[in-house]
């Protein structure tokens, strides 16, 4: 291989290499992910945001798995729990179809479905359990 | 109106029992004794212990599919069979359904729109066997919608491997059964179990653990590595290219093959004649 080419070949190799850095850095979070996707519904405290999706919950939370691994994901009879860095996402089913997305930061996520995802993400406490916290009426059907 | 989902007010240490991973092949004999030993002092009429979940998981478990098969009829659990080779400590069959703990959801009988279940089987070889440990599931589903395990596999992520990981057993399990209620509601067109917020202030000391570090590092982290090494790989051809000493033709000069021999010249119509040192190919 000739100086020449060599020197091409390198070129190329650092371009492609700082393209893909540049690449990467814009493909922002999950957060903004979710938030560009899906349709917001309310805005609430802090952080905080409601979203819903035309889908399923299944596959709601299967394209923001794809796009975004998370760190913990929590399967709840009722819905996804997915765990990333300072923020919970969840997804539920709607009765009327559809599911609905819920945005919150670690600490409003974690109290918000503590009585789901205690265990698994967190310490439960000293105080006991929290009563009648958990769903499971029915939904009116799709 | 049935209790709240708790299924672990506390962390609980990893469950201490079976190996993690591959196993260890001639190990010394001292330990085999050791082992040998304790296979005695353990024996006896002990009851048998689920090695995925405890007591307390399987009355949750319970719980929860309790009220998904009040909204949807659908009866749901898992069956979980092991042989335990090694001391036969875990060796038994365990489970839990909407029915109750230790009951299999296939005995329950209101079940309107069916049965969902979730059978799985572990075999633990002996500590002096070759042979790798085996975990294995599907599902039983009576249910309209074809569900398979596959499905459970696509929702949760895991898989019947996790069965034999002490850390991730628990979650696997626990994920698997409690995805099949969300399933059923989408390919059975049965109404979803909706969930609800808490409201309530959460007991002293209660908050979230472990927080995971960076999004960006986790979802590209394979992606920056191989733009850096492409990076770094172009640097140093680069410096390669350019490295002293690296042969040079000049510009005009015709191609030559093989290594660089001294006082070669490009041709010209002249040769030089003031060259600081004499050619030894032209010395008698």
């Amino acid at each position: 291989m000739t100086g020449r080419n060599l020197k091409i070949i390198a070129v190329v190799l650092v371009l492609a290499g700082i393209g893909g850095i540049f690449a990467l850095s814009q493909r922002g979070s999950p957060r903004d992910h979710v938030l560009r996707t899906y349709e917001v519904v309310t805005r609430g405290e802090g952080d905080s945001v409601t979203l819903r999706s035309p889908d399923p919950v299944t596959t709601t939370a299967g394209d923001i798995k794809q796009a975004w691994k998370p760190a913990e994901e929590v399967v709840d009879a009722g819905g996804t729990f997915l765990r990333y860095q300072d923020l919970v996402v969840a997804v539920t089913p709607r009765a009327e179809g559809g599911s609905t997305i819920f945005l919150d930061d670690e600490e409003r996520g974690y109290n918000r479905w503590f009585p789901y995802v205690v265990g698994f993400w967190g310490f439960g406490g000293s105080g006991g359990p929290i009563g009648g916290t958990r769903g499971g009426g029915p939904g009116a059907g799709k | 109106m049935t209790r709240p989902l708790q299924r672990s007010p506390l962390v609980r240490p990893i469950r201490p029992g079976r190996p993690r991973g591959g196993r260890a092949v001639g190990r010394p004999v001292s330990v085999g004794l050791a082992a040998l030993v304790a296979v005695v002092l353990t024996a006896g009429p002990a009851a048998a212990e689920n090695p995925v979940l405890d007591a307390a998981d399987d009355t949750d478990l319970a719980s929860a599919l309790a009220e998904a098969q009040e909204v949807q009829g659908v009866c749901y659990g898992y069956v979980l069979s092991v042989s335990d080779a090694d001391t036969g400590q875990f060796s038994g069959t365990f489970a839990s359904s909407s029915a109750g703990a230790g009951q299999a959801a296939s005995t329950a009988t209101d079940c309107p729109n069916g049965t969902v279940e979730l059978v799985a089987r572990i075999d633990y070889t002996s500590s002096f066997s070759e042979a790798e440990d085996v975990a294995e599931w599907q599902l039983l589903s009576t249910v309209a919608g074809d569900l398979s395990i596959v499905d459970v596999e696509q929702v949760t992520g895991a898989r019947a491997g996790d069965l034999l990981d002490d850390t991730r057993s628990e979650t696997a399990l626990l994920n698997a059964v409690l995805s099949l209620p969300g399933l059923a509601s989408e390919r059975a067109d049965l109404p979803p179990v909706v969930l609800q917020e808490n409201t309530e202030a959460l007991p002293e000391g209660a908050r979230a653990t472990d927080t995971p570090g960076s999004d960006w590092l986790r979802q590209n982290g394979a992606l920056l590595a191989l733009c850096v090494a492409a990076v770094v790989a172009g640097l140093v051809a680069l410096l390669a290219s350019r490295r002293p000493g690296a042969p040079r033709r000049p510009s005009g000069a015709p191609r030559t093959f093989g290594p660089p021999r001294p006082y070669d010249h490009p041709p010209t119509d002249h040769p030089p004649t003031d060259h600081p040192y004499p050619d030894p190919r032209s010395q008698p």
